[in-house]
This record gives C-alpha cells, sequence and structure tokens, in this order.
C-alpha cells in the first residue's frame, strides 16, 4: 500500500483542490449547460463546504476566469517551447500564438463556448476576462516593445500604447468567430487569423498610414500658400 | 438581377478584343483578334483595360485566379498585354505564414514540416493559383510539397459569381445561358481543390501513362500527403517557353510534340478521361528531353454518348445528314431550331468542324502551318460578329474538351512541331 508523506501532502491537495473545483464546475456546466445554483449546493455536491470553496475562489466567475488563465499559460507555455521561436518575427510569434489557442482549446471547445456565451468578452476586459487579459498584456508587452526596437513595427505617438489592446481585441474576435465557426476543422478560423492579425500587424508596422499623416501634416503647415 | 453594367472603358474594348473562354462550341469565335490589330495604338489601349480588368480580378484570389488561368492557357487567343497580366495573377495570392504552414502540417500529419522532412524550405518557391509549393528533402530525394490556401474550397462559389460580370462583359454572352456552363466550371474547380482526389488520379494516371514514350511523372508520397497538402518528386528541367528560348533543333522540338500528343490522345481515346489542364506552366522539358507532367488537380471525364458523338465527327466519309445528326446529339443543333436555323447554325458548325479535324485525317500534320491556324482565327473572327452566335450552344462537355484540344494545338503550334496524328486514334463504334 501507498502511504503518502503528512508533511509533502497538504501542498499538492491544495493545488488539486482547486483544480478538482475547477474541473467539477466544468463538469457541471457541460452537464447542465448552466452555472450551479449557489455555492452552498455545489460544495455540497463535492462533499466539501462552503468555505473551502471561497478560499480557493470568491466566485463561479473567479472559476471562469481561472479557465482562461490556465488557457492561456498553456498557450504561452507551448507558444514560446516551439524550437524557431527565438527565430520568429513578431508577426509570426503573434500568429503563432493564436493558431496554438485555438488548437489548445477544441479540448475544451463546449465549455469555452458556455463561458463566451455567458460573458460578452470586451476590449475592457472585466469581470471574468480580466486576469487573461492582464496576462496577455504582461506577455505581449515586451514581444511589442521587442518588435519596435528591431523596426518591424513603427513607434506611433499616442497609437503605440495601443498596440497590444489591438492584438487583444484582434483575439477576442478570433474567439468569437471560432465559436461561430461551422467549417470543417474550424478552417475558416484559420483563415480569419491569418488574415485578421496580419493586417493588425500591417497597420502597426510602417505603411500607407505614416504616410497618411506625413502628408496631413505637411498640407497643415503649407495652409498659408494652399 | 440585371446583367447589364455600366459601359465601361473595359467593356467597350472587350468588345475590340473579342477573346476569350471557349464556352460551348461558341469558344471559336473568340479566336479571333489574333493577327490582327497589333498596331501600337491598340496595344495600349488593350494594356489600360487589361490593367483594369486584372486589378479586379486580383481582388478575388482562389479559384478566380483559376479562371484567370483557363483564359490565359494560351497567350495566343488572348492579346498579349491581356495574358501576360493574368499570368502574373497566378503570383498575387499572399504566401502562407509560417504558423499556418505548421498549423497545416499539424492537423493534416499531427507532426510539423520539420519533423516530417530532413530539409524543408520555409519559403515557397511559388505560388499557384489555390496553394504554394514548398521544396523540401527526405532521404535523399528532392520533394515538391504542395499546400493549400485554407478557405479556397467554401470560397469558390462565391468568387465565380463574382467573376460571372466579367465573364460576360469579356464574352458577350447572354446571363442565364452562361449559368450552365458556370456550373460545370464550378465542379471542376472544386474538384481541383480536393486534393485527396488529386493525390489518387495522379498516382492512377502516372501508373496507367507509364508506357508513353519520352512523357514522364512525379512519384507522388501517399504518406507526405493529406487534406491541404500533396508531395510529390521535384522534377527539374524547363518550361516550355524557357525550353524554346534555348532554340532547339526540329527533331528536338518534335520529340517533345509528340510527346505531349500521345499523352493526350492516349488519355482521351484509352481512358476516355484527360487532364484537361494544357497550361504550359504544367509541363516540363527534363534534361533528357523526356517532357515531364505535373498536376493532375483538373481531370475531365468525357461520357461515353458525348465522346462518341464528338469523335465520331472525325470518321471520314460522313454524309450532311449524319454529321448533322451528331451535331443534335452534341447540342450545337436545337430541337427547338426551325429550317433556317438548323441550316445556318449547320452550315457554320460544319465549317468550324472540318477546320477541328483535319490534324486527324491526315496521319502526320505539321502544326508549324500557319495557314491552318489562321484560318481557325478568321473563322473565329467572323463567328464573333454573327449576332446569332450570342446565344451559346453545345453540351456543356466541351469547355474542357475543347479547351484540352485547342490548348494541345496551341502548344505544338507554338512549338512548330511535325506530329505524326495517328498514333492512340479516336476509337469510335459506328
Amino acid at each position: 500500500m501507498l502511504v503518502m508523506p503528512p508533511e509533502e501532502a497538504s501542498e499538492p491537495t491544495e493545488l488539486s483542490r482547486k483544480d478538482q473545483i475547477l474541473r467539477a464546475y466544468i463538469d457541471f456546466v457541460l452537464n447542465e449547460n448552466r452555472q450551479p445554483p449557489s455555492v452552498y449546493t455545489f460544495s455540497k455536491g463535492l462533499g466539501f463546504s462552503e468555505s473551502e470553496f471561497y478560499q480557493n475562489y470568491s466566485s463561479f466567475g473567479a472559476v471562469e476566469a481561472d479557465f482562461w488563465v490556465q488557457v492561456f499559460e498553456r498557450t504561452r507555455g507551448k507558444t514560446t517551447m516551439d524550437l524557431a521561436w527565438e527565430r520568429l518575427r513578431f508577426r509570426e510569434r503573434v500568429l503563432l500564438f493564436a493558431f496554438t489557442l485555438t488548437q489548445n482549446l477544441l479540448a475544451e471547445r463546449s465549455f469555452a463556448l458556455f463561458t463566451l456565451k455567458q460573458n460578452r468578452a470586451g476590449e475592457r476586459a472585466q469581470g471574468i476576462w480580466r486576469r487573461f487579459h492582464d496576462a496577455f498584456h504582461s506577455f505581449f508587452e515586451p514581444l511589442v516593445s521587442g518588435a519596435i526596437e528591431s523596426g518591424e513595427l513603427m513607434n506611433r505617438r499616442l497609437l503605440r500604447d495601443r498596440y497590444v489592446d489591438a492584438i487583444w481585441a484582434q483575439t477576442l474576435f478570433v474567439l468569437r468567430f471560432w465559436a461561430r465557426d461551422s467549417s470543417d476543422g474550424f478552417e475558416r478560423t484559420d483563415e480569419a487569423i491569418e488574415k485578421g492579425f496580419n493586417l493588425t500587424i500591417d497597420l502597426m508596422s510602417r505603411s500607407a498610414v505614416d504616410n497618411v499623416i506625413d502628408y496631413g501634416k505637411f498640407l497643415a503647415r503649407n495652409r498659408a500658400i494652399l | 438581377m440585371s446583367d447589364r453594367l455600366p459601359i465601361t472603358k473595359v467593356e467597350r474594348s472587350t468588345k475590340i478584343l473579342g477573346t476569350g473562354l471557349r464556352v460551348g462550341v461558341n469558344f471559336l469565335r473568340h479566336y479571333s483578334r489574333r493577327l490582327t490589330g497589333a498596331g501600337s495604338s491598340q496595344e495600349q489601349l488593350d494594356h489600360a483595360n487589361a490593367e483594369e480588368i486584372y486589378e479586379s480580378l486580383s481582388e478575388l484570389k482562389g479559384s478566380a485566379l483559376k479562371v484567370a488561368q483557363m483564359l490565359s492557357v494560351d497567350r495566343n487567343i488572348i492579346p498579349k498585354v491581356f495574358a501576360d497580366k493574368f499570368a502574373a495573377a497566378q503570383y498575387s495570392a499572399p504566401p502562407l505564414s509560417g504558423p499556418l504552414i505548421m498549423r497545416t502540417f499539424q492537423r493534416d500529419f499531427g507532426r510539423s514540416p520539420d519533423e516530417m522532412f530532413d530539409n524543408f524550405d520555409p519559403v515557397s518557391t511559388q505560388a499557384a493559383s489555390i496553394g504554394q509549393v514548398h521544396r523540401a528533402r527526405s532521404q535523399g530525394r528532392e520533394l515538391a510539397v504542395k499546400i493549400q490556401y485554407p478557405g479556397v474550397r467554401e470560397s469558390i462559389s462565391s468568387d465565380l459569381k463574382l467573376i460571372r460580370p466579367f465573364a460576360f462583359r469579356l464574352f458577350k454572352i447572354d446571363g442565364k445561358d452562361l449559368d450552365v456552363y458556370m456550373r460545370e466550371v464550378e465542379e471542376r474547380i472544386l474538384e481541383e481543390t480536393d486534393y485527396q482526389l488529386e493525390l489518387k488520379r495522379s498516382i492512377r494516371f502516372s501508373e496507367v501513362c507509364r508506357g508513353l514514350e519520352n512523357v514522364r511523372f512525379a512519384r507522388y508520397y501517399p504518406e507526405f500527403s493529406g487534406r491541404k497538402v500533396i508531395t510529390m518528386d521535384w522534377l527539374k528541367g524547363q518550361h516550355l517557353r524557357e525550353f524554346l528560348s534555348t532554340n532547339p533543333d526540329q527533331k528536338t522540338k518534335d520529340r517533345v510534340g509528340q510527346a505531349l500528343w500521345d499523352f493526350y490522345n492516349f488519355q482521351q481515346h484509352k481512358l476516355r478521361a484527360v487532364h484537361a489542364d494544357p497550361h504550359p506552366g504544367n509541363f516540363l522539358v527534363l534534361s533528357d528531353g523526356t517532357v515531364g507532367v505535373i498536376d493532375f488537380g483538373c481531370i475531365k471525364q468525357m461520357p461515353e454518348d458525348f465522346y462518341q458523338a464528338f469523335f465520331g465527327l472525325t470518321r471520314e466519309g460522313l454524309g450532311r445528314n449524319e454529321i448533322f445528326a451528331l451535331f443534335e446529339k452534341l447540342e450545337m443543333l436545337l430541337p427547338s431550331d426551325n429550317p433556317k436555323q438548323r441550316e445556318f447554325y449547320g452550315e457554320n458548325f460544319l465549317e468550324m468542324m472540318k477546320l477541328a479535324v483535319r490534324p486527324f485525317l491526315e496521319p502526320v500534320f505539321d502544326f508549324a502551318n500557319s495557314e491552318y491556324f489562321q484560318k481557325i482565327y478568321a473563322y473565329g473572327d467572323r463567328v464573333s460578329r454573327m449576332p446569332e452566335f450570342k446565344k451559346p450552344r453545345g453540351s456543356k462537355h466541351f469547355i474542357y474538351v475543347n479547351r484540352t484540344n485547342f490548348g494541345l494545338y496551341s502548344i505544338l503550334h507554338q512549338l512548330g512541331a511535325l506530329i505524326r496524328t495517328d498514333v492512340y486514334p479516336p476509337e469510335v463504334t459506328s
């Protein structure tokens, strides 16, 4: 018989209790297609007290938030572990991230659809999206800075600070698109990723936009002679 | 829905161009402008308009490119600037990003290209109309890996709808009558996006055709092929145009031409199915002077009754009534025709038919013969001015069968090859 050493047992069980709650919550939602009626009945069903739930999560929303953070962490891990990662340009890194994200979500599509439907994801990143958004932000911000240094992206006053927000918005768009996609193997989502992010990044790179601004400035300066 | 579109420069000039898509038997009317109107002002006009049409086409990508490619199948039919623009259309699709290539491989094979091949070039060497080609190496073999753009299949129907108005304007054909032909094109193009079917066909056709002299095929690799990927040997050779620019001697040109003739007529008459894409880009002249065939995406199967009626026309000593009976089977003459119409269409088709079967009537035919091709173009030019031919006629199967045969004739003419046309003759049961 296997006897667990008591000292090491406490940490892992606490971790797994959190995980256990998450899994049980997902399971409940998938079976019932709704949130559990209350934390009390939910905890009781799992055979522990309400306080134990609250030690891990503040609400069901927090459980869903945790789901998305875990999805993000898995995606980030897999993306940056890719052998080619160091060699990739910013554009390819973003694309790889997005493709990996939708790939990772395949196994949990039903639950993802449920939370996407329940919680309108917006650029504001409120509610269950906030933690995902924050993690997303701290991952992409340094990548954007690097891309600006290398000259891949344009450093535009005012707009530069919105670059990560644009990628975040594009990511949410892709998730919503994916939620409604009915093509084989979600091929159309691949197309949405490829075309959408390429355009977003084109706009952040030196492009016609800069020339328009530049020309506008020129015209403004020379209003006198026009 | 109205098929009328505002009269633009494009429309005005396409009237002058009179080139085009071989819809039904109507195709010949488009073989018109080839030798005429080469004056510089004409060319400039063509250029401006080709530019304009190309601009609209290039926004379509995918299947529209395919149609453009189909139209540019032989550059003699379409004015040169026009053809060049269309040819360029093949290269305008944006290349797939590295991550999307990875994604496609993951989905088809569960592995990345780097895991599958000893070496895989992430930069594509060429863009085709519905995919792109990468070079790879595995166990010492040079490979060509064709990867399809995502969403091509889904976009075909909508792209073809977009291209409809262009087709009306370009070819002056009534809207409703065009639909049956557009569906035929749609079907073929849809088939071309089915890479699993293409792989099966490629393997089968290259096996069945293995006995042909001077024709070579790439080896295909099912283990490296999937829903969106086809892997084959990388054939090293020159495209026909490059080959011609090296000024090969007559004997070499004849050999290349004969290989192509054999390849096509073996398929038509022995297999009743034919590689219906005689685009010069689908052939390579290999270093040993043989012809390498690539791309079996477009295969046209000929139903037996169509085959018998069509090639029945090549029989010698047919009487006028027999020929008209065959025309009826081919829907070139319709039951609704009155005697005057029957006489009119019958006579005109008879003239065309006599031209079309000429290479079959002699054991050896010289495709360098400009006089023969001029007659074809003159006929097309004349017919294109006849209002009676505004309505397309003829079985839908004509589109690809004519495209194949006239495409072949045109390539042989470019080669200036002397061909033995009695090998693999039509097999008609009377």
